[in-house]
């Protein structure tokens, strides 16, 4: 398997599901270090220089944006050598171009060493029923904004599909015509490729499930 | 960060036609580093405390961390 190959048309999905949605001539480019060449970052308008301090994905169809997206995964190749991996992600909502005023964000991290899940949200606001519960807790955490919210784990954890979704139904963003088909071409291609990775790790119950449907399934 | 992905073999030629994937070089990656720090305004150190308790003092810090953790993952600037 080509991890540039493979990365490449990953990027290209993501430009087209975020023109095809929300957004206006958006590209992603991918990065890859010469000496470790088993990781490629994708995010949008990174350099080789300036990771950081790059704007934000405006979410536009053609008026002023209200909103930006910053979005970057890091990708490998599973354990199988087969397909690719999402290493992390991190999907964030923001207020300004320059991404400084959060709204919310999505993180996953794969094998997640901090004991917070690997996939969960954040949203930097204040609740005071929140800070009423965490002043009476022993941990660092006092606001609302500092939580971890769990969000479903490593195989059916949101996705930037789920995050247009959320804009357009909320009316936060304007949607392109044909959104939802472009949304749903994509989240059946991510949930396809979740599902077969499911498959990999627990063949015996896939193989009960399709046997139960009456499928003739043979052990290998 | 863990994942634990085979060493990968070239099956082929890779062609991108329009620049859509680059290759950073060590030198590329160090000012990388020496950028990202310089912007959040946070050392290493600082970030990797914030991170363990959940409480990154700005966006820019969370955003800067995970980027840094994942594609620039040095302590010190690599020489």
């Amino acid at each position: 398997m080509n991890l540039l190959r493979e990365t490449r048309a990953f990027a290209d999905n993501l430009s087209d599901l975020l023109n095809g949605t929300i957004c206006h001539g958006i590209r992603m480019s991918a990065m890859q270090s010469s000496t470790n060449r088993n990781q490629v970052w994708v995010s949008f308008r990174a350099n080789l220089h300036r990771l950081v301090g790059t704007p934000g994905i405006p979410v536009s169809v053609g008026r002023a944006p209200r909103c930006w997206l910053d979005v970057s995964f890091v990708l490998s190749i599973d354990e199988f050598n087969q397909h690719l991996m999402v290493v992390t992600s991190y999907i964030g909502l923001y207020a300004n171009v320059g991404l400084t005023q959060v709204l919310l964000h999505y993180d996953y991290e794969r094998d997640k060493r901090d004991g917070y899940p690997d996939a969960h949200l954040q949203i930097p606001a204040t609740s005071d029923p929140w800070a009423s519960l965490l002043a009476r807790c022993p941990g660092d955490s006092n606001e609302l904004g500092r939580l971890h919210l769990p969000t479903g784990g490593r195989r059916f954890r949101p996705t930037v599909e789920d995050v247009i979704e959320f804009l357009i139904v909320e009316r936060i963003a304007e949607a392109r015509d044909g959104w939802r088909d472009v949304v749903s071409r994509s989240r059946d291609l991510f949930l396809g490729r979740q599902l077969r990775a499911a498959v990999r790790r627990y063949p015996e119950t896939a193989a009960h499930q399709l046997t139960s449907m009456g499928y003739a399934v043979a052990a290998p | 960060m863990t994942a634990s992905a085979t060493p990968l073999e070239d099956d082929g030629a890779f062609d991108d036609e329009d620049g859509v994937v680059m290759i950073a070089t060590d030198e590329d990656l160090h000012q990388a580093w020496l950028n990202a720090l310089q912007f959040v305004g946070y050392s290493y150190e600082e970030l990797e405390e914030q991170a363990r308790t959940g409480a990154f003092k700005s966006a820019a810090a969370h955003r800067s961390w995970h980027i840094i953790k994942s594609l620039l993952p040095w302590r010190e600037p690599p020489a």
